[in-house]
């Protein structure tokens, strides 16, 4: 069979245009797509949220992972791709603030009675922005292998000289919203108030080894010993916890640890609204947050989950107790001021 | 085909690019200079008065300045050797660019479990009781200049082959056979007649280190950020992409600073090169 040049270049053309479909068709096909962070995260959504909603509801939602769906939703400003996407309870605020956010009424969303209003990211006329299916908790990690977890039993000894260079420590963005805020209400004040926290950031800073630009970086290095003990993610212990690596465990000091609610929101202009308000209602359930603790660790926001023996077991105790333990900051205030408390760590870290 | 319509064929896809490139360029040094239609130079009032941003630049420019050094330094004689070797030659260019085949995170991490404080140095080192508590080998200046030369040595080395395989090797010859020392050959015929690979390499890896993101990012410590890694959060993590542009704006401009004397130099060599040839 012979082609023609024109034939040629028709078939390569095709080619072409086939290829470039899949990118498209994946962010317009659906019916529903969610951009969530990859590894573990992606996993819980896809196992406890999304594979469950489409056996009851017969609506597929497709779990898109990305390293940052912020990013993505003010990319896709005006035009958005994705129906649905997590992100940090600031990234939410932040979105919001931007008014890149789809708003729903509580008509809409009825799951959200069961949730705290605390935990809503909501508009000042009250409408709903984001819903918190869950959150995890700001704690102080520690290979036991390398110091007992007696020794971090305040956030206060993490600046204490004897621990140089053996702390891991995050980045200044995640810095200014979870470590100088804890260790702003250790040294008495708060997320108003952080003038001895970043005295004690300070301190800790001193202690530092190296800064952990990603969670599997920091994860490598909790469970090589490369560090004794850092600020770190209650899920993220648990999944080391659930690998086998039972030398690390996640320590909630006598000030208490900070609570880290995340949000699920929708682009502003969102297309098959009605769809996505059901989805988010279903994520505002318990059902599925039960499950998504059974398989990461998050504590659900639903107040009608309950926890079962071994998740208490694994937990310390009831949902209720643990939440009396966790501090809730006024996070809008935190992500109005996010920039400026940057520039502050930034010029504070260039000191040291 | 008429030889201009070639000539326009062949050129249309790198002006194509240059187009593009230009447009970038104008686009970004625009954003950070203009807001809401009127010159503003907030950007970068706010940069220049941050002592962080300053020495974050100055770390910037002496990590690539060193990097750049320590890349000739290891670079030139390999560069030699695999020029004058009579064996499988192409055997040794695939040694030199075979650590392209790993990504660049890898190749970084792999430096943790050498020089990590659980790694192999620290772990031999305290094993004989030549120190107690691990040494600091990374999270530093050096752990980044030695994981950037890691990444950038094979450009250096290629640029550099690349001239060294045109001089023909019995002028080294001649020169030793009417009485010239190695060392007197090499700074008399060889140096001057590699220079122009010589400067395109050091131009490539001083380019490429003064905008590394992932190896500051991975073995940098505590105050080792540079300028690409600051770039990379203002984009990735703020969206303030004024803010970003004005800092690439900085960094293109102190880059070019160095790099276009080495240019004008370049093309001193080349026309002194080409003098000396036709005489």
């Amino acid at each position: 069979m012979k082609f023609t040049r024109r034939q040629t270049l028709a078939s390569a053309l095709g080619a072409t245009a086939t290829l470039s479909m899949p990118s498209r068709l994946l962010a317009q096909s659906g019916p529903l797509l969610h951009a969530s962070w990859g590894g573990g995260v992606g996993d819980t959504w896809t196992n406890a949220f999304a594979e469950p909603y489409a056996e009851e509801t017969g609506t597929e939602v497709r779990i898109v992972e990305l390293p940052n769906p912020e990013a993505q939703f003010r990319a896709q400003a005006g035009n958005p791709q994705y129906h649905t996407g997590i992100g940090t309870f600031v990234q939410g605020v932040n979105l919001m603030r931007d008014d890149m956010l789809e708003t729903f009424g509580l008509d809409e969303i009825p799951n959200m009675k069961n949730i705290d209003e605390k935990y809503w990211l909501k508009t000042e006329d009250g409408r709903i922005a984001g819903v918190t299916p869950y959150f995890a908790y700001y704690g102080i990690a520690v290979n036991t292998n390398e110091a007992p977890v007696e020794e971090f039993s305040s956030w206060k000894n993490l600046a204490d000289p004897k621990w140089e260079s053996r702390l891991g420590m995050t980045r200044p963005i995640y810095l200014s919203t979870y470590d100088l805020t804890i260790l702003s209400k250790t040294a008495g004040g708060d997320e108003y108030n952080t003038e001895g926290g970043m005295e004690l950031l300070k301190g800790m800073a001193k202690n530092v080894l190296n800064v952990g630009n990603s969670l599997a970086q920091q994860n490598t290095m909790l469970e090589r010993g490369e560090v004794a003990a850092m600020p770190f993610y209650s899920v993220r212990v648990w999944s080391l916890n659930e690998a086998g690596v039972d030398y690390v465990r996640i320590v909630i000091p006598e000030e208490g640890a900070l609570l880290l609610p995340y949000a699920i929101f929708a682009p502003k202009g969102v297309k098959n609204r009605e769809m996505v308000a059901e989805w988010l209602n279903y994520i505002a359930s318990a059902a599925p947050q039960e499950r998504g603790t059974a398989l990461s660790g998050y504590i659900p926001a639903n107040n009608d989950a309950k926890a079962t023996d071994e998740i208490k077991a694994k937990l310390g105790g009831e949902y209720d107790e643990l939440r009396a333990r966790l501090y809730q900051p006024d996070w809008g205030y935190i992500a109005e001021n996010q920039k400026d408390t940057v520039a502050a760590i930034d010029q504070m870290l260039a000191t040291l | 085909m008429p030889r201009s319509l070639r000539i326009a064929l062949l050129l249309a896809p790198s002006g194509l690019l240059m187009c593009v490139f230009l447009y970038g360029l104008i686009r970004l040094i625009g954003s950070s200079l203009v807001t809401d239609g009127q010159i503003d130079l907030s950007y970068y009032e706010a940069i220049f008065s941050r002592a962080d941003y300053v020495a974050m630049l100055g770390r910037t420019l002496r990590i690539a300045a060193m990097t750049t050094f320590f890349c000739l330094l290891l670079g030139f004689p390999t560069a030699y050797y695999v020029a004058r070797y009579r064996g499988n030659r192409n055997f040794l260019l695939l040694m030199i660019i075979f650590p392209w085949l790993v990504s660049i995170v890898v190749r970084s991490y792999g430096w943790v479990v050498i020089l990590g404080p659980r790694g192999l140095i620290n772990g031999f080192l305290t094993w004989t009781g030549l120190i107690e508590r691990p040494a600091k080998l990374m999270y530093n200046d050096f752990g980044v200049i030695l994981g950037l030369v890691h990444v950038l040595l094979p450009f250096m080395i290629i640029a550099i082959l690349s001239v060294l395989m045109q001089i023909p090797r019995n002028l080294e010859e001649a020169s030793m056979s009417l009485g010239g020392r190695p060392s007197y050959s090499f700074r008399t015929v060889l140096l001057p007649l590699s220079l122009p690979g010589v400067l395109t390499g050091i131009t490539l890896v001083y380019l490429m280190a003064t905008g590394a993101i992932v190896t500051p990012l991975l073995l940098g410590g505590l105050g080792d950020t540079m300028l690409g890694t600051e770039i990379f959060q203002e984009v990735m993590h703020f969206f303030d992409y004024p803010k970003a542009a004005a800092l690439a704006t900085v960094l293109l401009i102190t880059a070019l600073a160095v790099v276009l004397p080495i240019q004008i130099l370049e093309r001193w060599v080349a026309r002194r090169l080409s003098d000396g040839g036709s005489q």
